[in-house]
C-alpha cells in the first residue's frame, strides 16, 4: 500500500460518491452509511467506478432503508488534496462516473 | 554424481542462468510486449496501456535475480553438508535447550496486547463486526480459512452478528485464561482459533491489511508450545506442594522454537516490505516526496496534527524515507548479529510510534510482539546491563580450571 513512489505536486485522490434523490436533492454518501469503515467505502466507490451493478445496488438499498430516501442516480468524484512545503488545500472536483440507478446501467448523461 | 560435481554444476547452471537473463531474455520480453513473440508470452504481458516495456524488463530482473537467489539458497546447503549435518544443524538451531521464561513472558506479552486490542480497540470491537455485518451479502468474499471455519454450512456461509457475538466473547474468556495460564494449552487453542476466525471475517469483505498477520501466527505458536509450562496457574497448581520450584530454571528443548520462527519472521516481513518499496518505486521512494504524500493523506484522513506537521518537513521525510529502507532491508542482520537488537529493536519502536502518531498506520502487535527479542537483548548485554546497575549479582565463578568448565552459550 505504502510501496509506490511519488513526487511533489501530485494530488492526492480523495473518491466521493453523492446520491441524487428522486427530489433531485444531492448528498454525499459517506463511510458510515456504507458500514464497515473507510476502506469498505473505497471499495464501493470502486465498485460505482467499475459498474458493479450488484454491489452498488446492495449498498443503495440499505441507504435508502437508512436514511428514507430514494436514491435515483449516484455520481462518483475525485476531490484531490494538492499539497506542497507548506500546506495542503483542495484541488478541483473531477467527476469520475455518472451512474443511473433505475435503469441499473451507467449512464453519462445523468446530471 | 558426488558432491564436487553438483557444486560445479550448480555453478556453471548459475552463470548461464546470468548469462540467459541479461543478454537473451530482454530481447524476449520486448517482442513479447511488441506481441511479436510466442502467442504464450504475448499473453503474459496484460497492460501495456498502462506500462511501458522498461516496466516489465524491470520486473524481469527483479524476478530473475530473486528466482537464482532462492535457488542458490536452497540448493547450497544441500550441497555443502550431508544429511545428517544437515538435520544435527536443524536440530541444534530450532531445538536447542532454552529457559521456558522466555516463552511465557513471550505468551503473557502477546495475549495480553491482543486481549487489550479486543477489548478496547475500536477497530477489532464489537461495534465493528456490528458495522461489519450489515455489509451487503455482495461485498462478502470469504478468505479460504474462513470457509475452512465454515465448512460444515457451506462454502459461502456467513455467521451472522449473534454468532461474532458469541464467538467473540468465547475468544475474550479463552484469552483470560491463556494470559493467566488457566488450562493454558486449550485456551491458547481457542483464543487462537477465535482470533484467526473474528480477524478472517473481518477481512472477507474485499479489504486485507496485514498487521495483525504475524499475532495471529504467533497465537498459534503459543498454543503449539510449551508457554504455559511456568508463569502460568497451571505451574502453580501442579508445583504448589513442592517446596523448591526453580521455575525459572526450567528447560525445555521445545522453549526456543516459535521465539525464533518469530524473530526470522521479522526478518521476513522487514526485508519483503523493503523490496516490495524498492521495486514498485525504486530509488523514487526515498526522494522525500513520497513520504510527505502519505503523511498528507493518511494524516488528512485521520486528522492528525503531527502528520500534518512532518509532512511539510521535505528534509525530514528524506531521512527517515532512507532510515526506513535501510532499516527494513537489513532487519534480519539482529539474527545473525544479535547484538544489533539494541539499535534495530528501539529504532523499530520509534518507527511504530512515529507512525502511530502521524496518523499513517498504528502497529501495536508488532511492537508487542518484539517480546521475542527478549532472550536476544538479556544474554547480548542485558544480563551485563543489570550487574552493572547492581539489580543482578555476577555470578559465582568457580575454581575450576577453565578446560573443564561447562561452556554456556546464549539459549536463543
Amino acid at each position: 500500500m505504502y510501496s509506490s513512489a511519488h513526487f511533489a505536486k501530485e494530488e492526492i485522490p480523495r473518491l466521493a460518491v453523492v446520491g441524487i434523490t428522486d427530489k433531485s436533492q444531492e448528498m454525499d454518501v459517506l463511510s458510515e452509511d456504507v458500514g464497515g469503515g473507510y476502506w469498505h467505502f473505497q471499495i464501493f466507490a470502486n465498485a460505482l467506478k467499475h459498474s458493479n451493478k450488484e454491489v452498488v445496488q446492495d449498498v443503495v438499498r440499505a441507504y435508502e432503508a437508512r436514511h428514507k430516501v430514494r436514491l435515483v442516480a449516484l455520481r462518483l468524484e475525485n476531490r484531490p488534496l494538492r499539497w506542497n512545503n507548506v500546506e495542503v488545500q483542495a484541488a478541483t472536483t473531477e467527476v469520475l462516473q455518472n451512474y443511473r440507478l433505475d435503469a441499473a446501467e451507467p449512464n453519462e448523461r445523468v446530471p | 554424481m558426488t558432491r564436487r560435481q553438483a557444486q560445479i554444476a550448480l555453478l556453471l547452471c548459475g552463470v548461464a542462468w546470468i548469462l540467459l537473463s541479461t543478454l537473451i531474455a530482454p530481447g524476449i520480453v520486448q517482442s513479447a510486449y511488441d506481441g511479436k513473440s510466442y502467442e504464450i508470452l504475448n499473453r503474459l504481458i496484460s497492460s501495456r496501456a498502462e506500462h511501458s516495456v522498461d516496466f516489465y524488463l524491470r520486473k524481469w530482473v527483479i524476478a530473475s535475480w530473486m528466482a537464482l537467489i532462492v535457488t542458490i539458497v536452497v540448493l547450497l546447503p544441500v550441497l555443502l553438508f550431508t544429511p545428517k549435518q544437515l538435520f544435527n544443524a536443524w536440530r541444534r538451531y530450532w531445538f536447542r535447550l532454552a529457559p521456558l521464561i522466555y516463552l511465557a513472558l513471550f505468551r503473557i506479552i502477546a495475549v495480553a496486547t491482543q486481549l487489550i486490542l479486543m477489548l478496547l480497540e475500536r477497530d477489532y470491537g464489537l461495534r465493528r463486526f456490528a458495522g461489519l455485518a450489515v455489509l451487503p451479502g455482495s461485498m462478502y468474499k470469504p478468505l479460504p480459512i474462513l470457509q475452512v471455519f465454515l465448512l460444515p454450512f457451506g462454502p459461502s456461509a456467513r455467521p451472522s452478528f449473534a454468532v461474532l457475538t458469541l464467538i467473540y466473547w468465547l475468544t475474550a474468556v479463552a484469552g483470560i485464561g491463556a494470559l493467566f495460564g488457566l488450562k493454558s494449552r486449550p485456551s491458547l487453542f481457542i483464543f487462537a482459533a477465535g482470533s484467526t476466525f473474528l480477524q478472517a471475517f473481518a477481512y472477507s469483505f474485499g479489504d486485507l491489511h496485514h498487521r495483525e498477520a504475524l499475532m495471529v501466527i504467533t497465537l498459534w505458536l503459543l498454543a503449539l508450545s510449551p508457554s504455559g509450562r511456568v508463569l502460568s496457574l497451571d505451574s502453580y497448581l501442579a508445583t504448589r506442594e513442592t517446596p523448591n520450584r526453580k521455575w525459572l530454571q526450567r528447560k525445555s528443548i521445545f522453549a526456543a522454537w516459535p521465539l525464533l520462527l518469530v524473530q526470522n519472521l521479522f526478518g521476513l516481513v522487514y526485508l519483503d516490505a523493503a523490496l516490495r518499496k524498492l521495486s514498485a518505486g525504486g530509488a523514487a521512494w526515498v526522494n522525500g516526496d513520497t513520504l510527505q504524500y502519505y503523511l498528507y493523506k493518511d494524516a488528512s484522513r485521520r486528522g492528525s496534527e503531527f502528520g500534518l506537521w512532518l509532512a511539510r518537513q521535505h528534509t525530514a521525510a528524506c531521512v527517515l524515507s532512507w532510515v526506513t529502507i535501510l532499516w527494513e532491508g537489513t532487519f534480519f542482520f539482529v539474527l545473525i548479529f544479535p547484538r544489533l537488537v539494541w539499535i534495530y529493536l528501539p529504532v523499530g519502536i520509534g518507527l511504530h510510534i512515529g507512525m502511530a502518531l502521524a496518523g499513517v498506520a498504528t502497529f501495536s502487535q508488532f511492537m508487542a510482539l518484539y517480546a521475542a527479542f527478549i532472550p536476544l537483548f538479556w544474554n547480548y548485554g542485558g544480563r551485563w546491563l543489570a550487574v552493572k546497575c547492581g539489580l543482578l549479582r555476577e555470578p559465582v565463578r568457580t575454581k575450576l580450571p577453565v578446560a573443564d568448565r561447562r561452556v554456556e552459550q546464549p539459549v536463543i
